[in-house]
């Protein structure tokens, strides 16, 4: 069933933008790093299997959070397509192992951080506070520890043999 | 072979010339332009957009409500592991706070007694009771924009745009937006939440803002008013959004730009009440919003699980 194949990294996002939903009982300044959370998947799946995430569901994932966050239109779904591009981007620099690919996630992470908080200071039309957007990240940074990890199994598990070509292995 | 049934997938999948590594389709900048347009038309407040993003959220409700029953135990687990951290500090704060509340009961009800036979004599209208129907917060929004929650209740239990929100511990904001079966709560925090408010014993009048920080701003207070660091912070019920004398915190920080701390908790919130108190100031606008059969407030459609018709 190669529809199968679409069913992790679409339910991973889907779940993790349903968590960066959900009143979870954090102070409001520490819960801004739960929109970044699908930033980690997103960017886990452009750079490994760009070919199962396609582009209109990303921004899909972050027009559902911006219309249950209240937040402007268009703002989480930018900031998720950021984090699309530049795991497609870093596909070329993603076959140099482990290391490699945590720097890319890194830097990904923080260009995302950094476009998230220039739409903000676009919309407001002055400077957001970037310590919010830097503690996300950072925050999301560290959830990464825990999200990678168990997108690696659940890749593993529901990879497709006759698409291995595809597929940016380790 | 495989590839080949893949093909069939045109809706979910990028075709074999797009899989080139290290490029974006041209569909990307495509929708970057949306994405930017969109928050355009937000920033605008287009009506429209308004409204068909609350009927989004109002589809997608249930689902969140769904996502709320795994989730309870997780936040159950949190609190208790708050509260075991700190447990010796919190008992010595509720002895302390027992002993003053002790000396205010005896106090409380020699004032109740004297107030209630100055009306009397004074011949007051009785204020009416207000009623409310509690329910559930089913999604939080504590961006960068905007401070809301998401409740589950809306006008199927009678709820109206501008009806006065309250948690156990004081008042949290009030209804912005309503769908059939919820409903968006302004927090008090929020960058557009103007509440007036009276402060100390004083009774001097400001204006309580949010600027989406966890302590909200004490503005517009006379020059000379004489408030101090600890003063009650109530509503002051002027221009009739919110009843008198809901308690909203206390006078915080620096006292050339005071702050108020507020008693309800806005992060932990998970049930709420809302108040049926019907705004005399719409009614004199001539609301266009609300609908054509309103429900006396002495009469709603549901009552909290503990059936107290007041929320005072």
């Amino acid at each position: 069933m190669p529809a199968l194949r679409y069913i992790v990294p679409f339910s991973s996002i889907i779940l993790l933008t349903l968590i960066a939903a959900l009143p979870w009982g954090l102070p409001s300044e520490d819960r801004f790093f739960l929109p970044f959370l699908p930033v980690v998947a997103i960017h886990y799946w452009g750079l490994r299997r760009p070919e199962l995430v396609p582009e209109w569901f990303v921004f899909m994932a972050g027009l559902c959070l911006d219309t249950l966050t209240h937040g402007p239109l268009g703002y989480w779904a930018l900031v998720y397509l950021a984090a699309y591009a530049f795991g497609v981007l870093s596909q070329p620099f993603g076959n140099n192992g482990f290391m490699a690919r945590c720097g890319l996630f890194v830097v990904s992470l923080l260009a995302v951080a950094f476009t998230a908080w220039a739409a903000a200071s676009l919309y407001f039309v002055e400077f957001a506070d970037w310590m919010a957007f830097a503690r996300g990240a950072g925050l999301a940074g560290c959830a990464a520890v825990l999200i990678v990890p168990l997108l690696y199994v659940l890749d593993r598990r529901k990879a497709a043999p006759d698409n291995t070509s595809l597929m940016r292995r380790t | 072979m495989g590839r080949l049934k893949d093909d069939k997938l045109n809706l979910t999948r990028r075709g074999d010339s797009s899989i080139r590594v290290g490029r974006v389709r041209v569909i990307v900048p495509f929708l970057l332009l949306l994405c930017l347009g969109l928050m355009l038309l937000s920033r605008l407040n287009h009506t429209s957009l308004a409204e068909s993003r609350w009927r989004i959220a109002e589809w997608l409700s249930p689902i969140l409500q769904a996502a709320m029953v795994p989730l309870e135990p997780v936040r159950h687990v949190g609190r208790q592991i708050a509260a075991q951290v700190d447990i010796t500090e919190e008992l010595q704060r509720l002895k302390s706070e027992n002993q003053t509340l002790s000396s205010w009961e005896w106090r409380a009800k020699e004032l109740e007694r004297k107030l209630a036979d100055l009306e009397a004599l004074s011949k007051v209208v009785d204020e009416p009771k207000i009623n409310f129907v509690t329910s559930r917060v089913i999604a939080d929004s504590s961006g960068a924009f905007v401070r809301s929650v998401m409740i589950n209740a809306g006008s199927e239990q009678n709820i109206k745009t501008g009806f006065p929100v309250i948690s156990a511990d004081g008042l949290v904001g009030r209804v912005v937006e309503i769908g059939t079966s919820s409903a968006r709560v302004l927090l008090s925090t929020d960058l557009n939440s103007r509440i007036p408010v009276v402060v100390g014993d004083k009774g001097v009048r400001g204006v309580l803002a949010g600027d989406n920080g966890s302590v909200p701003r004490l503005i517009f207070l006379p020059p000379d008013a004489k408030i101090s660091i600890g003063d009650d912070v109530a509503t002051s019920g002027t221009g009739g959004l919110f009843p008198r004398g809901l308690r909203i915190g206390k006078v915080t920080g620096d006292l050339a730009a005071p702050r108020v701390k507020l008693r309800a908790r806005l992060d932990e919130l998970e049930y709420l009440s809302v108040l049926f108190f019907d705004n005399p100031a719409l009614d004199i606008m001539g609301e266009q919003n609300l609908p054509a059969t309103r429900v006396p407030a002495s009469k709603p459609s549901q009552k909290s699980a503990d059936g107290k018709s007041s929320a005072r």
